[in-house]
């Protein structure tokens, strides 16, 4: 039998924790030094290099959040529900507020006012989908019994083989 | 942890500390990021930074603070659409211009504060800490400028601009171009136009001669908050061959005609700009008479202002003893400055210094008047009988005995 949905508040939770804490830092990370990297590397470079940070990093998140669903037999539409509103409500919170702010205030020396809800909506998608990538992905690592890492399997074997069949053993 | 559970609390304590930590490295960082950016492009010799106090020679006199006020030690592009200028008193200007629109001129007492400002509007640098959000993000950075006013922490980003600065489309002279500033009530401010030689009279190529000028002559006058002209700027290209010794020398009143044009621009072997300005101070009646004979108010582009109507009103003979006087003014009231600019690349091309030298001159532009620095400058006021220019920068200790930076 399956888990209740609610059991799966933990996940969801650690999801948006992680992402939170994700999002803030490559925040900081591109607002602070973001612009001395811009000078070494050049403009295009450095975006490229923190849009793609940040895309991977949200997408070993989704890997992170959902392994233990997995581990739990959990189908893979509730670990992608789970992980992917943990990365949207994570996203929003972050860059949400700021997307609107920047909208509000115009920039003074870009040409752009307030053309920034296409874009946001566009970044939102492609996190979504690093973090749909990396549920997957978990999906392939987490597909073995709890507590039965490769080793375990090995010594396990070794000692039916060294020990001859064993009886009144549990089943897997 | 046991295995397959989700995290563990020390686990979800860190990443709690780490957003924190993050959020206050966000509200207070980001002098550190100016410094690096600074630090960076100093580095790279491409962001310009200049000295904060450039040394100036110490002795007082009114040339001296006219120098220190209007010199523009340093211009650059910023960024695209934006010009940055550093005056010698340290304080700073940062001209944004719009395509279809005036310009905005943003005021600022300190070189840094301009410099720091520049950096957190700049488009380029912009894109980089919005790529946090993802690729195509935008306004992040701004969003988050605004943030940090919003809750008092950030005051950079509430710099007004101080004036609108416009370029003359339709010139009051045919040929000449110019820009005037407006107050943010609409009221002229400030009107510069340059008059080239072969657009103006022969009277005031005579005048442009004995002020040692080259190719254009410009005049800038600037209006107190009654629109009431409070001073008169003569300037442009530097002349070789010349020195104050040519100016005194003439004859008071004297308009004859002298070719105007035979000398070449001072400095262009050295892969300098000179440019000599002459600054009247119009709330002496015996300048403003004589400005009030030379100019009128006329129309500039939407609005009015002061336009040098003797150049279209009067007949040669007139004007020629008009611009005499004024010479006169010149020579025995004026205070004279005449600074050198080093412009990267100019290598001998009169094109370069002659865009360098408008760009000078009109602080809103040309928008590709190629970047300066201020090599070097020399005052002198001229209502001190026998007067010579001194260095502005370069002291001479051995020579002056005390003198200093």
């Amino acid at each position: 039998m399956r888990p209740h949905w609610l059991a799966y508040w933990p996940a969801f939770r650690a999801g948006l924790l992680l992402h939170l804490a994700w999002g803030t830092v490559l925040l900081t990370l591109a607002v602070i030094f973001g612009p001395p990297l811009a000078w070494i590397l050049g403009q295009q470079p450095a975006a490229a290099l923190i849009a793609v940070l940040g895309l991977a990093g949200r997408a070993v998140i989704g890997v992170a959040n959902a392994r233990p669903l997995w581990q739990r037999a959990a189908s893979a539409g509730l670990c992608l529900r789970t992980t992917l509103l943990a990365a949207c409500a994570g996203h929003l919170l972050v860059f949400g507020p700021l997307a609107l702010l920047g909208a509000d205030s115009g920039a003074l020396l870009t040409a752009q006012r307030g053309a920034v809800i296409v874009p946001f909506g566009a970044d939102l998608a492609l996190a979504l989908a690093a973090t749909a990538a990396g549920t997957l992905i978990g999906a392939r690592a987490s597909r073995r019994r709890p507590g039965r890492s490769p080793r375990q399997r090995l010594l396990r074997r070794l000692g039916t083989e060294a020990n001859g069949p064993r009886t009144g053993s549990r089943s897997l | 942890m046991r295995p397959g559970s989700v995290m563990g609390r020390g686990t979800g304590a860190v990443l709690v500390l780490l957003m924190v930590a993050a959020a206050l490295v966000l509200a207070t960082g980001r002098e550190l990021g100016h410094r690096m950016t600074v630090a960076v492009c100093s580095g790279a010799g491409d962001c310009g930074t200049f000295p904060e106090s450039p040394p100036v020679c110490q002795y007082y006199g009114r040339d001296r603070v006219a120098a220190q006020e209007t010199f523009a030690f340093a211009q650059q592009q910023a960024a695209p659409g934006a010009r940055l200028i550093q005056f010698g008193d340290g304080s700073a200007e940062v001209l944004v211009s719009r395509a279809g629109a005036p310009a905005d001129v943003y005021g600022f007492l300190r070189y840094q504060d301009a410099q720091h400002w520049v950096l957190d509007h700049s488009a380029e640098l912009g894109s980089v800490a919005d790529a946090a959000a993802g690729p195509s993000g935008q306004g992040i950075r701004d969003g988050y400028l605004t943030l940090l006013r919003r809750i008092g922490l950030e005051h950079e980003s509430t710099v007004v601009p101080r004036a609108a600065a416009i370029a003359l489309a339709d010139d009051p002279l045919g040929g000449s171009i110019g820009a005037y500033r407006q107050s943010p009530d609409g009221e002229v401010s400030e009107l510069t136009v340059l008059i080239p030689f072969d657009a103006a009279s022969q009277q005031l190529k005579n005048l442009a001669e004995r002020l040692g000028l080259w190719d254009f002559i410009g005049y800038t006058v600037e209006l107190d908050e009654n629109r009431e002209p409070v001073k008169l700027t003569l300037s442009g290209p530097a002349a070789e061959g010349w020195s104050v010794d040519t100016l005194r020398a003439a004859t008071p009143g004297d308009g004859r005609f002298l070719p105007a044009d035979r000398r070449g621009p001072s400095g262009l072997a050295e892969g300098q700009v000179l440019v000599r300005s002459y600054s009247l101070d119009l709330r002496r009646q015996a300048n403003a008479t004589v400005y009030r004979e030379a100019f009128s108010l006329g129309s500039v582009a939407s609005t009015a202002g002061p336009v040098l109507s003797a150049e279209e009103d009067m007949d040669w003979l007139d004007r020629g003893e008009l611009y005499g006087r004024l010479a006169d003014r010149i020579r025995t009231d004026a205070v004279f400055i005449e600074a050198a600019h080093a412009v990267p690349g100019m290598a001998g091309d009169e094109d370069v210094l002659r865009r360098a030298a408008e760009g000078l001159v009109i602080r809103l532009g040309p928008e590709d008047a190629p970047d300066t620095r201020m090599a070097d400058a020399r005052t002198a006021d001229l209502s001190i009988a026998e007067s010579q220019p001194e260095p502005l920068l370069s002291c001479d200790l051995d020579a002056a005995g005390q003198e200093g930076a």
